[in-house]
């Protein structure tokens, strides 16, 4: 029999808790954030120590609230669960203002919902002279992480060797890249159409 | 070039921790890599906890940590469904008390109907 961890999605997950009350599915769908909500806490919180203690955090709260909401969308609930969390935890951390002010700043960036762009489809376009224009109007690191990983199809561990960047410069060139070139375009398409 | 082949299944929002740390350890082959990676890119919750993860030493502290966790989350499970087993289950003196009473009932019913 296979796991249901592995073939169940979240909504049947939270479903079959609905109507068994069996706590057990819940503990299937935990299993399969835990990783991933540890990480997003070592992200904000920078310390292994603290981040599992976040992590568990996360869980207990999740566990109690599960049961009293609908929650829709586990994955995106979670993860602002999280989020929260390392964020109040960071505001709680008065010995270091400046640290957390900095996180702080870097976070609200984040924090913007962004639409994503179908990127693949408009770069697969690259003969196009608005997205031309528009990939040499970004950063250099923007600039050159975007076609590294998107035309030349090259690894972020690639990326990270041959630019001398870290993960996560990588991550954030590619993103912020990808923002920046949406608002580009969007100019430029709005300026062409007038 | 990396032979192995794991999958991330299209129809899963996450891929699965083994995945996860497989590329923790760059063990992960070429196509299951683009795919995380294109997904990180667009996932913000994906996006972060493999910004986090990376500062961990390798995938194997990441895979310890994670087997840690989840003994944890399966603790509170298993203590939260041993609670919910006891507030449901009766104890015996209480069902041998509400029958006792429900004969005696019964035997006065009989015994009163049997009366001229």
């Amino acid at each position: 029999m296979k796991h249901p961890q592995n073939t169940y999605t979240d909504t049947e997950l939270l479903q079959q808790f609905r109507k068994t009350a069996d706590s057990q599915w819940l503990g299937w769908l935990f299993e399969r954030y835990s990783l991933l909500v540890f990480g997003v806490c070592m992200k904000y919180l920078r310390n292994a120590t603290d981040a599992q203690d976040a992590t568990q955090h996360v869980f207990e709260k999740a566990l109690g609230e599960v049961s009293k909401y609908e929650i829709p969308f586990f994955k995106s609930w979670i993860y602002s669960v999280a989020k929260n969390h390392c964020l109040m935890q960071l505001r709680n951390r008065s010995s270091k203002p400046g640290t957390t002010d900095e996180l702080l700043e870097e976070t609200s960036a984040d924090l913007q919902t962004e639409q994503e762009l179908k990127m693949k489809e408009l770069l697969m376009e690259e003969q196009s002279s608005h997205l031309k224009a528009a990939l040499n109007e970004l950063s250099q690191e923007q600039k050159s992480c975007i076609q590294m990983f998107y035309l030349e199809k090259l690894s972020y561990h690639d990326i990270e060797t041959k630019t001398g960047f870290s993960f996560s410069q990588v991550k954030s060139h590619i993103q912020n890249g990808k923002r920046n070139l949406r608002i580009i375009l969007e100019k430029k398409i709005r300026e062409h159409v007038n | 070039m990396s032979t192995k082949k794991h999958h991330i299944p299209t129809d899963k929002s996450v891929p699965d921790n083994t995945v996860v740390l497989e590329y923790l350890n760059n063990d992960l082959g070429d196509d299951a890599k683009r795919q995380l990676e294109e997904m990180l890119t667009e996932d913000e919750l994906l996006g972060d906890a493999m910004e986090g993860l990376k500062q961990l030493k390798d995938g194997n502290e990441a895979a310890a940590i994670s087997s840690q966790l989840n003994r944890m989350i399966n603790e509170k499970i298993r203590k939260r469904r041993k609670v919910r087993l006891k507030s449901i289950s009766f104890p015996l003196w209480i069902i041998l008390l509400i029958t006792t009473l429900l004969l005696l009932m019964l035997a006065g019913y009989v015994i009163i109907s049997k009366l001229p």
